[in-house]
């Protein structure tokens, strides 16, 4: 199973440039409803990143044109290895936008500590029993650390959700 | 003030902060995959609750420790801990295979502990001298010295040109969503609640260093357990024949001297400084054919110009407010936090606090010694943290760090959303380096840019305030030389090559 995920490089380069350009004249519409001091540092901004988007956009044509054409096209790696991302990238962003708030912070660090590597683990087959096992009593072990420490100790407000 | 330093220093308090925080560092560096920028960056809204001089203390302290830390797995498993320990390896490894793993490790301590001393000494004498410049900025001054400052980082970063100017337009974005500091408008928010407080900078920064490593690190496949050479011999005997090692030639202090003087050149960094003080010291040696082969010489002046690099490259970050390197970048963040502006008033108003941090380094450089000695058996044995698990502790890390700032949970959604962005954008070849400088010196370059504005449009227009102005003059100049600079390099580059 191929477990890397590339894109060509003038292909992601062209929509990235695109992109941009279309963001700044997103922005350019926004920026107009502010008042001239707040403006203006935004404006030049806005107007340096267009021209460079727009460099971007023709760079990326011409390194068509000009470079030898060889047998491979040159790729950017997006993703390392598919399984570990698609168990990584979701838990992060479920962690970070929705449990935190939902569950409090220890629990919310504790499921997503565990949830992530045991994963891991199970889908590169690196495990037996025991190692989950004490991986599982780390994720509840350094959660609770770093919650007694920074919530108690250095009193730092911590999100809390259903549980505490 | 002496007096006031030295009571300081010597508290308990401080010297706790000091030592922790280069066992710390000692462990980030030791790691492969960790570096010294992401955790300065993780932990720096730790130390924002505690007076700017402890806080830079314990930020310096780390990097020191991490600069340090990454000799380790340079020498027993030749693969550097952070960017500037390449030139470690060249002999360090070679060494280790020998049998002298102990001796190497003990001259990368020694190495950097002298390197250290030699930089923050310079750091001290030079700064205030050159601080004294600073007192002729004005906005137009303060506008240009923001931007040289990004277009360094720029013309550094990995990439191409285009990529580095666009990454750092995205930090100086980030620092105007919100509140204006003229006009009062809200910017950039469309209507969503949590934009209204803006970017804070150091969610910003976490997001630009951490979540994207946090990505990466559980993508990361470890392909075969390299083996991790063993210690043999004692600490001490070690020690004292790199203590007699080191001061059997001029090298040491030369190569300290090159660090040093590398670590001044914005954006050169300790990575240049090892490299150009190891083929320094194989000039200088009798025996140029032994380096590459174990040479205990090599170590000596790899790590000693790496950590002189470290005090050197704050030089440039606190006269001026242009960073050396992306972890001086972050200490500048650290003193902008704080209501500090760098340059003379730093010196003037806030000398006391400006002198206990330099005092701190150098203390800390000292407190090396010990704390490397007695800790590198334990440090060769935690080398291999699973990846997933170095992921999952940089996550909690920075969620913590980013409440720590202000306890408001918009700030981790900033950072998860940054995070995001500069994964995909760093896989697409996109430095996270000259965003961070965006970040930190937007703020500055709004006002500046907006004050002059003001002046200028009492007088003859922006251009004519800016051109009549020497400094701004010289800045500018400075500024097209610093992005102009990698096309001469590539050209001269390509013209060499086609020679040969």
């Amino acid at each position: 199973m191929q477990k890397t995920f590339d894109v060509t490089q003038k292909n992601t380069d062209r929509l990235i440039s695109l992109i941009l350009l279309f963001f700044c004249v997103f922005l350019y519409r926004e920026i107009q409803q502010y008042s001239p001091y707040g403006r203006v540092f935004p404006n030049a901004i806005i107007l340096i990143l267009a021209v460079f988007s727009v460099v971007y956009f023709f760079r990326s044509w011409i390194t068509l044109f000009t470079s030898k054409v060889g047998p491979q096209e040159e790729l950017y790696r997006m993703v390392e290895d598919y399984p570990s991302f698609l168990i990584a990238f979701p838990l992060t962003m479920i962690y970070v936008f929705y449990l935190l708030t939902f569950l409090g912070f220890f629990t919310s660090s504790f499921v997503f500590a565990a949830a992530v590597i045991l994963s891991i683990k199970i889908v590169r087959n690196e495990y037996n029993w025991k190692v989950l096992l004490i991986y599982f009593i780390f994720s509840g072990l350094f959660s609770y650390v770093v919650y007694y420490v920074f919530r108690y100790m250095l009193r730092i407000r911590l999100p809390s959700g259903i549980f505490f | 003030m002496f007096f006031d330093i030295l009571t300081t220093l010597m508290s308990p308090m401080i010297l706790a902060f000091i030592i922790l925080g280069l066992l710390l560092g000692n462990l980030v560096g030791a790691l492969p995959g960790l570096t010294a920028t992401m955790t300065l960056a993780v932990l720096m809204p730790l130390t924002y609750h505690l007076p700017v001089e402890v806080g830079l203390i314990i930020l310096g302290s780390i990097y020191i420790g991490a600069m340090r830390g990454g000799g380790i797995s340079a020498i027993l498993v030749n693969v550097p801990g952070t960017p500037a320990d390449i030139a470690t390896t060249f002999d360090g490894h070679p060494m280790a295979k020998q049998g002298k793993a102990r001796e190497a490790l003990m001259m990368s301590i020694f190495g950097s502990v002298m390197g250290g001393i030699i930089g923050t000494l310079i750091l001290i004498v030079a700064c205030l001298p050159l601080a004294r410049i600073a007192l002729e900025f004005g906005p137009s001054e303060m506008f240009w010295i923001s931007i040289l400052g990004i277009s360094i980082m720029v013309s550094i970063s990995e990439g191409s040109l285009i990529k580095g100017i666009i990454s750092g337009l995205f930090g100086l974005f980030l620092t105007t969503i919100g509140v204006s500091p003229l006009g009062g408008d809200t910017r950039f928010t469309f209507g969503i609640p949590w934009l209204a407080g803006g970017v804070h900078m150091i969610a910003g920064m976490i997001g630009l260093y951490c979540i994207p490593r946090v990505i990466e690190l559980a993508q990361e496949i470890r392909k075969e357990k390299q083996e991790v050479l063993e210690l043999k011999g004692s600490v001490h005997y070690a020690m004292g024949q790199a203590i007699r090692e080191w001061f059997s030639s001029i090298g040491g202090v030369v190569s300290g001297l090159i660090g040093s003087i590398i670590g001044v050149i914005p954006g050169a960094g300790s990575n240049i400084g090892g490299i150009v003080a190891y083929d320094w010291m194989k000039r200088l040696s009798k025996n140029p054919e032994n380096f590459g082969k174990g040479e205990i010489k090599g170590v000596e002046a790899s790590e000693t110009a790496n950590n002189a690099v470290i005090s050197t490259s704050l030089i440039p970050t606190l006269a001026f407010g242009i960073p050396g390197s992306p972890p001086a970048a972050l200490m500048l963040g650290a003193i902008l936090i704080q209501g500090l502006l760098p340059g003379r008033r730093l010196f003037v108003e806030y000398g006391l606090e400006a002198y206990t941090f330099m005092g701190g380094l150098l203390l800390a450089n000292i407190l090396l010694l010990p704390v490397g000695m007695y800790t590198s058996n334990l440090y060769s044995r935690i080398m291999y943290v699973p990846r997933e698990v170095m992921a999952v502790i940089i996550a909690v890390l920075s969620v913590v760090g980013t409440m720590a700032i202000r306890g408001n949970i918009a700030d981790v959604y900033m950072m998860g959303v940054i995070g995001v962005i500069m994964y995909f954008a760093g896989r697409a070849g996109f430095s996270p380096a000259p965003a961070v400088l965006g970040l930190v010196l937007g703020g500055l370059a709004e006002e500046g840019l907006t004050q002059s504005m003001m002046i200028a449009s009492a007088h003859d227009g922006l251009f004519l305030y800016f051109v009549n102005r020497p400094i701004t003059l010289v800045l500018i100049l400075l500024t097209i030389l610093s992005l102009i600079l990698p096309y001469i390099q590539r050209y001269f580059r390509k013209k060499r090559n086609g020679r040969r």
